[in-house]
């Protein structure tokens, strides 16, 4: 009786069967939910990355150009000096530590974008220190890479706008093409009477 | 007995352990999308109390700004700010504002309350809450007199304001204020623009002159009396001074105080874009804006004086002793007496004339007239800047004949005078012509 009794307590190979078809059927699509999660943790975090590659970027470049033509003794500082009105690089100057020149650091900032990254040079003669990587300017996406400074004039302007557009360093795994964020602002510049 | 319940207790498990893996495969995916969710809110977060008091400290400079250009209105000494910097000074009498000690003031729930170390300056805008935030503007001299020295000699200064905002955060910002200016005025009666009508009258007991204030103002500071724009101009104007001698600037006379100012003049003068944005910049600024019907009792005088805005022609039928900045866009016809201290522009149909009964008036400052309507005679058209042909953009732009006419014996007299400009042009407000912020 004790070993017929234990017979039952066993798995049939049916029994077996079905239960692994069942835990392997569980298994795969608990397995697809998970690479799903996984990209879709992945694409999230690079979303998170190139918007915060752009913003911080953004936030850098205005707060020098928003105090561009700093000058406290009235010397006749020029703030801002573009190559043209849409350009990719700028020139910013200020006289921060009120000795009537822009020979000191911070006082006399380039900033320019070369290939995929932005770099300023934060004193003439200075050295070239990356900003961002990873900046295309191409926001539409079309491979022309927009202007990153808009003015209303190359000479003496009013108002500059900064555009950067920040991709991702590789494609999004789902749909294979890169994330992009563009963080523009314009800034009136204040100017001498 | 025992048999079953073993199975059903093996199967329960089984299911537990699924359930388990499920729930931490569920778990662990909600934990990972939360952390991502909370490090892109946080950047939010951080980046909007950034924009929040960075825009806060830009709302109390611009506080501080009108506040001193209120102060200064109502002070005895409008062009001069040496008291609203004495009065920000304190009871001791200096300056204490250090950049490097003003601080913020934080309750027990860490929300921002005041500021502290600026000695016992008196903030020209105090301590003042907005949104979620506080913000305060205080004012020092400019770095060209010493931040510090009560003599403002420049009529520029500083103003430094500091906001807090949610999250601990704080935001200097500073300020270079001055008073918004013009370009200088080039002669006493400027008459832009080809073949002006100028006619100085025809009466011996009148002066017109380009000496500073009639010779009490700088010391050999004198301009022409009419200033024109081209030979052609020049020559058409000087056909009609009548008594030579009436008409002096410095040791010339007659026709000789008619200039041909073209290579003198500040180029804005001759840009119509910088005139009509000049025109909108008064009407947004005037303490009064009006039309044909604005009574003569509203225009400012001398003793108080207003920056006035007409649109449209203007009669002056009953006599007015006036001051300040006149700014008509129509014509300016004078047929009583008519006397005015500051600046006149006649900017817009740039005709002005006054006859017979006007003939005593008298005019300290400058006088500025411009034809800029185009042929239709009206500002605000699509022929504005045109010149006499109403077509855009061809060699008579942009400006037709103006006039400057008077009839008769004026017996008055019209006198550039650079204290009598300074004094209408200290109505103008405060403008902040450069920025920093740290």
């Amino acid at each position: 009786m004790r070993r017929l009794g234990s017979i039952p307590r066993g798995f049939s190979l049916v029994e077996l069967l079905i239960s692994m078809a069942v835990f392997a059927l569980a298994t795969a699509s608990l397995a697809g939910l998970m690479i799903q999660s996984s990209q879709m943790n992945k694409a999230q975090q690079m979303r998170a990355d190139v918007q915060s590659n752009a913003t911080t970027c953004l936030a850098l470049v205005l707060q020098d150009l928003r105090s561009a033509g700093w000058d406290p003794l009235n010397v006749g500082i020029e703030g801002v000096r573009l190559p043209a009105a849409q350009s990719d690089s700028i020139e910013l100057f200020a006289d921060f530590n009120e000795d009537g020149d822009t020979d000191d650091q911070d006082e006399a900032v380039t900033v320019r974008r070369v290939a995929d990254r932005i770099e300023w040079q934060r004193s003439t003669g200075g050295p070239w220190v990356t900003l961002a990587e990873h900046i295309t300017n191409d926001a539409d996406g079309d491979g022309t890479p927009e202007p990153m400074f808009d003015a209303d004039a190359a000479v003496d302007p009013t108002e500059v706008g900064v555009r950067i557009t920040a991709q991702s360093p590789l494609p999004n795994h789902r749909t294979g093409e890169y994330m992009r964020y563009t963080a523009e602002a314009r800034v009136a510049l204040r100017e001498g009477l | 007995m025992t048999a079953p319940r073993q199975r059903r207790t093996r199967e329960t498990g089984s299911a537990m352990v699924m359930a388990m893996f499920v729930l931490s495969l569920l778990t662990g995916m909600g934990i990972a999308l939360l952390v991502v969710t909370e490090i892109e809110m946080r950047m939010h977060q951080a980046d909007l109390r950034s924009k929040v008091v960075f825009y806060l400290a830009e709302a109390g400079l611009e506080d501080g700004r009108e506040t001193l250009r209120q102060a200064n209105n109502a002070s005895a000494n409008l062009g001069s700010l040496d008291d609203e910097l004495l009065d920000a000074a304190g009871p001791n009498g200096r300056i204490d504002l250090d950049l490097d000690t003003l601080s913020v003031l934080y309750d027990a729930d860490g929300q921002p309350v005041d500021f502290t170390g600026y000695g016992d300056d008196v903030p020209v805008r105090a301590t003042t809450r907005l949104g979620d935030g506080i913000y305060a503007a205080f004012l020092t001299n400019d770095a060209v007199d010493g931040l510090a020295d009560l003599d403002d000699t420049n009529d520029r200064v500083q103003v430094v304001s500091i906001a807090a905002g949610p999250g601990r955060s704080r935001r200097i910002v500073q300020g270079i204020i001055e008073r918004h200016g013009v370009p200088e005025f080039p002669a006493a009666i400027t008459i832009l623009g080809p073949l002006p009508d100028f006619d100085g009258g025809s009466g011996d007991a009148k002066l017109l002159t380009g000496d500073d204030c009639n010779g009490a103002g700088v010391p050999g500071l004198s301009v022409p009396v009419a200033g024109v724009i081209g030979a052609a101009a020049e020559a058409e104007a000087e056909l009609h001074i009548a008594f030579p001698d009436r008409f002096r600037q410095g040791i010339e006379r007659g026709p000789d105080t008619v200039d041909d100012i073209t290579g003198i003049i500040d180029p804005a003068w001759l840009d119509c874009n910088y005139l009509k944005s000049l025109a909108l910049e008064v009407r947004d600024l005037a303490d009064v804006v009006g039309d044909s019907s604005t009574p003569k009792a509203s225009l400012g005088t001398v003793a108080d004086p207003k920056i006035v805005y007409i649109e449209g022609d203007y009669d002056i039928n009953v006599d007015v002793d006036g001051g300040g900045v006149l700014w008509i866009t129509g014509d300016l016809h004078a047929t009583s007496e008519f006397s005015w201290t500051g600046v006149v522009f006649v900017v817009g149909t740039g005709q002005f004339w006054r006859q017979m009964a006007a003939e005593r008036g008298s005019y300290s400052g400058a006088f500025l007239v411009a034809n800029i309507a185009g042929p239709d005679g009206v500002m605000w058209t699509a022929d504005d800047c045109s010149g006499s042909d109403g077509v855009l953009g061809n060699a008579d732009d942009p400006f037709g004949p103006g006039m400057w006419h008077i009839s008769s014996f004026n017996r008055g007299t019209t006198e550039y005078c650079t204290a009598s400009i300074a004094d209408a042009l200290d109505l103008f407000p405060f403008v902040t012509t450069e920025f920093r912020q740290r």
